[in-house]
């Protein structure tokens, strides 16, 4: 039966009932969590890239946790929705958020009016992943590494153009261009194939591109990766540089955490988090998360709580300087 | 030839009896859930993915693609039968497919969607086969100019899909625009239109706009006007199936429409929800009876039909030859074979080429199921139209409303739904047709993206449409068809205003 | 003024309407040039031809003959947006089956002769067919009863 908690909305009586059964749904729950049908939101729309990541956790984590898992997709306004939508859920580890810790973090700025404050009403149970971002050029450009890359941008004296995919793209390209000492004009793609065209051709001087999307193309000889926007080097893709070893100082590493509303309590939460360290630790999985251009990244909640606060704080420096306008 | 060589290591590979089987399950859900009103092939992929995990690679791939093409044939089963598209290509065979069957020719309308897609599907296969990789060279040219010159075309296109006043059309299609600019302005990250709702931040959805300005104000349409009561419908097989003045008027139809799809599917970013559109406008452009469009014309449904199968084939060819996804199809069967541990790209066909050409092959032989299962079940569907309409039409709308629920549980889709279906109500009063706008709101946001894109990187200069080859030709034949459009207007309105005396 | 089309004229009128609350609206987005276009340039664009094409169309419905608008039979629409008002606002709270059954009962009240037992019938025979389809068979999340 996959009956699931309803939402709890404000006015109904149905909600004052639920609020009383809560209180034995603890105790329930501190004895043998999971025990039912365990959803996990995906604030993207379903088969789109992210939705296969969190198919796939969907996936491993009802096999290791012999529970029937699903995925409920709650896209829009960049994962506010899905967002708001898990922290007011029953705190009971039976709604579970896999999301963009950078993301959910870079929503605090984003918006005039975030609809949660994320640090209080969510709290992180594990990491999944770390995902930089890329610097790219066409794979027959005569740029060879960063330091060419800035020098041609200067000759270009604000001339340039580079391609972006998403807002850490933009912030990424912002950011090293600031600290270059450069400028160039944002031309902004929905997608990376969409920007693939524009690179190849010249259009564009570089791109800030997702893993997934410039790593492949990379293997398919269309494209050179310059760097990645981490502080170190990511243990899946050893030969590229990360801008700081050109005295860059970028420390802009995506991360991919799980969440949970705010008062779940810890017993649930350290369950949850070792389930998804056990799936963490397969070697399957670290495939398949290499191929989505990261690697594996497993820490306490606590871990993930302060990372999730320190994002947000970088975050606002980030949308100023890279002049993101708020909605 | 080395082509045959390798069709041959690809049906070996293909036709084991494991890789037929799956092939049978992907195709058989496929066209379950592609027949459910509402649900159109993106959800089912999605829906039926996780199946796919624990399979071996060439397995899962066959699944879905059997999946992808199962969801296209039982769409157009739906759009033929109740008027209701479940994604942007069925559209189009709505226009004239429901038409036929409202007139008493369901059976033959379905049958030929079912042949002119099969007979697209192994043209579409030869084509991947031969010409795979020299046409993928082809679209990488295609740069942001281009792509805008193309939508734009596109945009043109749309026009003649109305049969009523061009003016009227005009505007439904500029509407249709900016409804679809509705959202997040990708240049500049500002929202635009959103009446501070943040379920439009990233626009409005295409599954509760065109079941509620199509399907359900299909039903309520019929609720006013109940049609008069149809005589038992016969299951006789010459009834349910194409007559010869049909099967005349479609062949040359679907092979026009299948090299059109073959060619606009392999475009990245689009090119196969043009298909259906395009071989429409073709049709009705060189019909010697234009006027038979818009109530059934045969050729309304082979065209489109076709083109839509043989793009759906060829969008397969960036993908496998390229490893770039050229919709969002293509990059569900992208994660897939990520999953499976395959990078899609030209190493495959080196690396892995039982892989490659079993794919190719398989997609033939999903057709060829698709096909076999269909036909013997158009008397099925056509026997499920008797069923009477009190009852058809409550399921009908159950099955969108859950539907749309499944994509997402946020109520405020259903708010959606309700908004367009009242739109398209009024719409229907005044006689406007939602055809046109349903495309505006498509390929508008896409032709705007395109447009500042371009100006953005010539740095403001206008004449980067034509200084390029390829927009430069796709504008001239925007205008062209511009000139198609309003020239018989001209004569028209010349005679209505002679009448007038 | 004699309005020789009303289908028309009707359809002008929306045409003009609906361009004109978008160049309300989008009036507060950046323009920009046509060398270097803001986020408004091409909605106040498209808004301002919606107009014209609603200004052309009512002008002519007044000289071209026309379809008269049909009329508008209240019960079918009010009584179909009831139905999915129905299952959207009690699917999170009571779940699938019985919103199923809501829905289908309005809709089955759009025509005039109902047949309320039958009605039910086939209500919870469809509601039970779709929730085994969509919960079931195809696991999507939705509550099937109202929750524990």
């Amino acid at each position: 039966m996959t009956a699931q908690f309803p939402r709890l909305t404000r006015r109904t009586f149905i909600a004052a009932a639920t609020t009383a059964a809560v209180l034995p749904g603890v105790a329930f729950a501190q004895s043998g969590y999971p025990s039912d049908t365990v959803t996990f939101v995906c604030a993207f729309p379903a088969g789109s890239g992210a939705d296969v990541l969190v198919r796939f956790f969907s996936d491993k984590i009802a096999e290791v946790s012999k529970q029937t898992v699903i995925v409920e997709n709650k896209p829009g306004a960049n994962g506010n929705i899905a967002a708001e939508y898990v922290s007011r859920a029953k705190p009971d580890g039976y709604t579970v958020y896999v999301h963009s810790g950078t993301s959910t973090a870079a929503n605090m700025s984003l918006f005039k009016k975030p609809p949660i404050d994320v640090t209080k009403a969510l709290r992180g149970v594990q990491f999944i992943n770390k995902q930089p971002f890329m610097i790219a050029v066409a794979a027959d450009s005569p740029i060879k590494d960063v330091n060419e890359l800035t020098q041609h941008l200067k000759a270009k004296g604000g001339e340039a153009t580079y391609g972006s995919t998403a807002t850490s793209g933009k912030v990424l390209a912002e950011v090293y261009l600031q600290l270059a000492g450069t400028s160039a004009t944002e031309v902004a793609y929905k997608t990376g194939p969409d920007s693939l065209n524009d690179i190849v051709s010249g259009q564009l001087d570089f791109a800030a591109l997702d893993p997934v999307f410039a790593l492949s193309q990379q293997r398919e000889g269309r494209l050179r990766l310059l760097a990645v926007g981490s502080p170190e080097r990511m243990k899946s893709t050893p030969d590229i540089p990360a801008l700081k070893e050109y005295g860059l100082n970028v420390d802009q590493l995506g991360w991919w955490g799980v969440f949970v509303p705010a008062k779940t309590p810890d017993d649930v939460v350290m369950k949850l988090n070792s389930l998804f360290q056990e799936v963490l630790d397969k070697p399957e999985t670290e495939a398949f998360l290499n191929k989505f251009g990261g690697d594996v990244y497993t820490g306490t909640p606590k871990e993930v709580d302060e990372l999730l606060a320190k994002t947000v704080d970088e975050w606002r420096g980030y949308v100023a300087l890279a002049k993101i306008p708020q909605n | 030839m080395e082509v045959f060589e390798h069709l041959a290591t690809g049906f070996m590979a293909a036709g084991t009896l494991e890789n037929l089987l799956f092939c049978l399950i992907g195709t058989v859900l496929g066209t379950l859930i592609g027949v459910l009103p509402g649900i159109g092939p993106i959800p089912a992929l999605a829906i039926l993915l996780p199946i796919t995990f624990g399979l071996d690679p060439l397995s899962s791939l066959i699944m879905l693609a059997g999946i992808y093409y199962g969801a296209q044939y039982g769409g157009s089963t739906t759009s033929i039968l109740v008027n209701m598209p479940g994604e942007a290509s069925s559209v189009v065979t709505c226009i004239e497919g429901h038409q036929m069957a409202r007139k008493g020719r369901a059976g033959a309308a379905l049958a030929i969607a079912a042949l002119g897609s099969f007979f697209a599907g192994c043209v579409g296969t030869v084509f991947i086969a031969a010409f795979g990789p020299p046409l993928s060279a082809i679209a990488q040219q295609f740069n942001s100019p281009d792509y805008f010159a193309l939508m734009l075309l596109g945009l043109v296109m749309a026009i003649v899909l109305a049969h009523g006043s061009v003016l009227k059309a005009v505007a439904m299609v500029l509407m249709g625009l900016l409804l679809g600019l509705v959202g997040t302005d990708i240049n500049t990250g500002l929202t635009r239109y959103t009446f501070g709702l943040s379920g439009l931040w990233e626009g409005i959805d295409f599954l509760p706009l065109v079941l509620g300005l199509f399907g359900i104000v299909e039903i309520i349409r019929n609720l006013e006007n109940p049609p008069p009561p149809r005589e038992t419908i016969s299951t006789r097989l010459r009834d349910l199936w194409p007559n010869r003045q049909e099967i005349k008027e479609s062949i040359p139809a679907a092979l026009r429409g299948t090299g059109l799809g073959a060619i606009l599917g392999i475009l990245p970013g689009g090119g196969a929800v043009l298909a259906s559109f395009a071989s429409y406008t073709l049709e009705k452009k060189i019909s010697k009876n234009p006027r038979k469009f818009g109530t059934g014309a045969v050729e309304g449904v082979a065209g489109p039909e076709s083109a839509n199968n043989s793009a759906a084939q060829t969008s397969f060819i960036p993908l496998l030859t390229l490893g770039i996804p050229s919709n969002p199809i293509m990059a569900i069967m992208m994660g897939a074979m990520i999953i499976q541990g395959i990078q899609p790209g030209a190493a495959v066909m080196t690396t892995r080429p039982d892989l490659f050409w079993g794919m190719v092959a398989s997609m033939w032989i999903g057709n060829l199921m698709l096909v076999i299962i269909n036909l013997p079940m158009i008397g099925i569907w056509v026997k499920l139209l008797s069923v009477p309409y009190r009852l058809l039409y409550p399921a009908i709308l159950l099955f969108c409303a859950i539907g749309v629920y499944s994509t997402s549980t946020e109520p405020f889709m259903m708010v959606l739904m309700i908004v367009f279906t009242v739109f398209g109500y009024i719409l229907y009063k005044l006689g406007c047709e939602p055809a046109p706008m349903v495309l505006g709101f498509i390929l508008g946001p896409l032709m705007e993206e395109n447009l500042r894109r371009s100006l953005v990187i010539s740095r403001g200069d206008p004449m980067i449409f034509i200084n390029r080859p390829i927009s430069a030709t796709l504008l001239v034949a925007t205008l062209l068809m511009i000139g198609l459009i309003i020239f018989p207007q001209f004569r028209k309105t010349r005679e209505e205003a002679f009448q007038e005396e | 003024m004699v309005i020789k089309s009303p289908q028309d004229f009707g359809a002008g009128i929306l045409f003009i309407l609906f361009g004109a609350i978008g160049l309300y609206i989008g009036s507060d987005l950046t323009f920009g040039s046509a060398r270097n276009m803001g986020p408004g340039y091409f909605p106040m664009i498209i808004c301002g031809l919606i107009v014209l094409i609603g200004l052309i169309v009512t002008a002519k419905s007044l000289s071209l003959e026309g379809p008269a608008i049909e009329r508008i039979q209240f019960r079918p629409i009010i009584f179909i947006l009831l139905a999915i008002a129905a299952f959207g606002i009690f699917i999170a709270q009571i779940g699938a089956v019985i919103s199923s059954i809501l829905l289908i009962v309005f809709a089955a009240y759009a025509r005039r002769e109902v047949n309320l037992v039958e009605t039910l019938i086939f209500a919870v025979c469809t509601a039970a067919f779709v929730v085994i389809i969509f919960v079931y068979a195809l696991g999507q999340p939705m509550p099937v009863w109202w929750g524990r």
